[in-house]
């Protein structure tokens, strides 16, 4: 897998200027695994552009399997997104963060650092006073 | 949809799928175009959204799939 280019450094530069708190991005893998070693390498490459603002820990299923469970995850690579108290945002990316999903990513990082919900009043109070625990699954492919 | 999780992230969870990478789980949820945003209360599917939709059209649909959930 190709890492990020310098002009894909710069951009993120450019995006991540609008970071405002740090975002922790907990990683899950598992050994031997190529998607997980791509998803590694590739997370490596974008918290390298703002390390200050982006924390990265990997964790090893393998081993950390309290913690996986805590999570909830099923499945390697999984990313958690967590805001800078370290509390789960509820986002999660499966699968090596590539494509429309890394564009995805890279709003998502935007949104957890400036706690920005983008949603119109009357939609934001329906989803905050939602009782039930509600997955969205997303299914994506790279291009 | 992570927008979602962040403005209720103790209920909601929004996680994106590389579809590809996961083929069965895919075909379990009858993924033959993406994307594809699958709705599960609790456990199980409850429904599907096809496409990129407005935000209008997922609130409805949302709305719902909690109505005929209970």
């Amino acid at each position: 897998m190709n890492p990020l280019s310098e002009r894909d450094r710069q951009t993120l530069r450019e995006m991540f200027r609008d970071l405002k708190f740090p975002v922790h991005l907990e990683l899950f893998v598992e050994a031997g695994h190529q998607w997980s070693h791509d998803a590694e390498s590739l997370l490596r490459d974008v918290v390298r552009v703002m390390p200050d603002l982006l924390r990265l820990e990997v964790w090893d299923v393998g081993h950390d399997n309290l913690l996986a469970a805590l999570y909830g995850v099923q499945h390697v690579p999984t990313l958690v997104v967590a805001d800078h108290r370290r509390e789960d945002s509820g986002i999660r990316f499966i699968g090596l963060p590539t494509g429309y999903e890394f564009s995805v990513l890279i709003e998502a990082l935007l949104d957890v650092s400036q706690n920005r919900i983008r949603l119109s009043d009357p939609s934001l109070n329906f989803i905050r006073n939602i009782e039930d625990d509600i997955t969205l699954e997303v299914f994506v492919t790279p291009t | 949809m992570h927008t979602l999780a962040l403005a209720n992230p103790a209920r909601v969870r929004g996680t994106v799928v590389e579809a590809t990478e996961f083929p069965q789980w895919a075909e379990e949820n009858a993924v033959y175009a993406v994307p594809r945003t699958v709705v599960r209360l609790g456990r199980g599917p409850s429904g599907a959204i096809e496409g990129a939709v407005s935000e209008d059209y997922l609130i409805r649909t949302l709305k719902n799939i909690i109505e005929q959930g209970r």
